[in-house]
């Protein structure tokens, strides 16, 4: 029997699975992929690990950091490892696995879930028209050209302003497409304003604002796509549809935590995060059961999704040592007026100095106080020098904060 | 006698929105960690890019290997410098932070390898 079994050998995952080691507790990492590091191996651009290692490291940079911390410890790690499904037992976990050799049981006391997310699809934002060849994800596409070195096509349309496809937006230019279009129905990209600085606004790529993709045009390729324009809420403005055309079509519409295996245990989702509800040490609401990384909810940045890592040990501690210190009723935390997301949703242990509380704001302000509220009652401001939504904060909350109370909002002034 | 101007620091995606007062020296306001400062200073005199793209690789688990510039080239030499990495081949096994190319046009700044690979069929 393990103590803790870690789903998903991404920076998030290592960096629980080396936390929870020191810790003394027999931890091993299963990992579908056959090597280590996640989806960062396919970002090979820089402006990772500013805020752990004050170095602007690239993807497989940073990744490597904590591959080489594990390879160091004696933590066994069983690559090419795909989790089935998850069995909750009595006082113990059944894990079914795949892997080449065939099919496995695993038993653990406890589990740590860091599978990260995935891309949203047309489907999901619900593009018409046909079905060819030629219709990809930005993430896909990134994987294509920055390990394979195969280009989607000659002149690729972008939909979507999300921080992937603006950094594919770059590897395509550079690369050498003959031409590259990007539209999307925001005022402005949404992803980071670095991205839309370094990857767009430096190149001159054109792109248009306020506008989508209403149709893919072509049977068994991609021949153009059916754009349109879109007002404030979104809504196809009738009257400007016009046809463009392109070879191929690049999806960069969001992301997603991959919360499908762990609502299947029971856990309870968040609608807003779309990722598990997790209290303070990243523990779902199912007992033993945590979550960690970009399946808690999209960090923009890795470096924030680690620091979930780093704090899950803790969690994971106190679990298996059976300390049960739990307050009665968890305390909610929510968010309020012109915030998006807050993670953790649960306050559950009375112990402890502070909590690293992430919101995600739903607007843009500069000079901005955020504000803890309670039963109407502000009880604690931040100061935050600008908010803005591609942008995920951060604020401690000292923990004596929350006695006596059974909800805490977290608004913007 | 100095000038501002307001630049986004692109070192992280934090994106500070650093102010730029240009005088004698360049004092940077804004900047949420030390990088920030140095970028700053750059971006009021001469602009840099670091430059991240790949290299044909010979014998390795994928047929790309990820390099980038080892800091910032001049941003008008971007293009350069990705057009002369498009004939590189290596070959594994491959070492992390290996040169890859050295001076990349002409910029004294070499061309690292961002990953190690092994030699694999
Ligand atoms: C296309 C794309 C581009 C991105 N670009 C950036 C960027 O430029 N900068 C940035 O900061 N962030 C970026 N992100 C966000 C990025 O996901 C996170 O920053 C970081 O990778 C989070 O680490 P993680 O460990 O939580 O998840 P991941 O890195 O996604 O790791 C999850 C791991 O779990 C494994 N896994 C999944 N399911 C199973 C299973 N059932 N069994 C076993 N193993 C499993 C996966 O193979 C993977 O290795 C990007 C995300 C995507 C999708
Ligand atoms: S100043 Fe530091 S924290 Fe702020 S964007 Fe630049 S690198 Fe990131």
């Amino acid at each position: 029997m393990k103590d803790v079994v870690v789903i998903g050998g991404g920076p998030s995952g290592l960096a629980a699975a080396s936390s929870i080691a020191e810790k003394g507790y027999k931890v091993v990492i299963l990992e579908r992929d056959d090597e280590l590091g996640g989806l960062l191996q396919q970002c090979i651009h820089d402006g990772f690990g500013t805020i752990l290692f004050d170095e602007s490291l690239s993807g497989p940079e940073f990744a490597d950091r904590f591959i080489e911390k594990v390879m160091r410890s004696d933590v066994p790690i069983e690559l090419e490892t795909y989790v089935k499904s998850v069995d909750k037992k009595d006082d113990h976990f059944e894990l079914l696995t795949v892997t080449p050799e065939g099919v496995h049981k695993i038993k653990s006391r406890s589990i740590v879930y860091a599978i990260g997310c995935r891309e949203k699809n047309r489907f999901e934002i619900k593009i018409g028209g046909t079905r060819p060849a030629g219709v990809y994800t930005a993430g896909t596409v990134q994987r294509l050209v920055n390990l394979y070195g195969v280009l989607p096509g000659k002149n690729p349309v972008i939909v979507g302003g999300g921080d992937v496809g603006l950094i594919v937006a770059r590897h395509l230019y550079l690369e050498g497409v003959d031409s590259l279009f990007m539209v999307y129905p925001e005022d402005f990209f949404s992803g980071l304003p670095r991205n839309a600085q370094q990857c767009i606004l430096d190149f001159d790529i054109p792109y248009r604002n306020r506008t989508t993709v209403k149709r893919i045009l072509g049977d068994k390729k991609v021949e153009g796509v059916e754009l349109v324009e879109v007002d404030e809420e979104w809504e196809m403005i009738p009257g400007t549809e016009e046809i463009y055309e392109c070879d191929s079509l690049i999806l960069s519409v969001g992301l997603i935590p991959y919360s499908e295996k762990i609502e299947d245990l029971g856990a309870e989702i968040d609608e807003e995060t779309k990722g598990p509800v997790v209290n303070e040490y990243y523990g779902t609401t199912v007992d033993g059961v945590f979550s960690v990384g970009n399946l808690v909810q999209i960090f923009d940045y890795v470096d924030d999704a680690v620091k979930t890592a780093y704090i899950v040990a803790e969690g994971v501690d106190k679990f298996l040592k059976g300390i049960d210190v739990k307050r009665k009723k968890p305390i909610k935390l929510v968010p309020g007026d012109k915030i998006d997301t807050v993670t953790p949703q649960r306050i559950f242990y009375e112990e402890g100095e502070e909590v690293t509380v992430f919101f995600r704001p739903g607007v843009e302000k500069e000079n901005a106080v955020v504000c803890l509220v309670n039963l109407g009652n502000v009880i604690k401001t931040y100061r935050k020098r600008y908010l803005r939504p591609s942008t995920l904060e951060e604020i401690k909350v000292p923990k004596d904060l929350f006695n006596g109370k059974k909800e805490v909002t977290i608004r913007v002034r | 006698m100095s000038d501002r101007k307001e630049v986004l620091c692109i070192r992280c995606p934090k994106g500070c929105r650093l102010k730029l007062k240009i005088g004698d020296k360049v004092v940077v306001e804004g900047q949420e960690c030390k990088l920030g400062e140095e970028y700053g200073r750059k971006e009021a005199s001469s602009p840099q890019r670091v430059v991240p793209s790949t290299v044909k690789i010979i014998g390795a688990r994928y047929p790309r290997l990820p390099v980038r510039s080892e800091k910032g080239v001049p941003m008008n030499k971007v293009e350069e410098v990705i057009d002369e990495l498009k004939g590189v081949e290596v070959i594994a096994p491959m070492k992390k932070g290996a040169v890859i190319v050295e001076n990349v046009a002409d910029t004294s700044v070499d061309i690292i390898a961002e990953r190690g690979m092994e030699v694999q069929e």
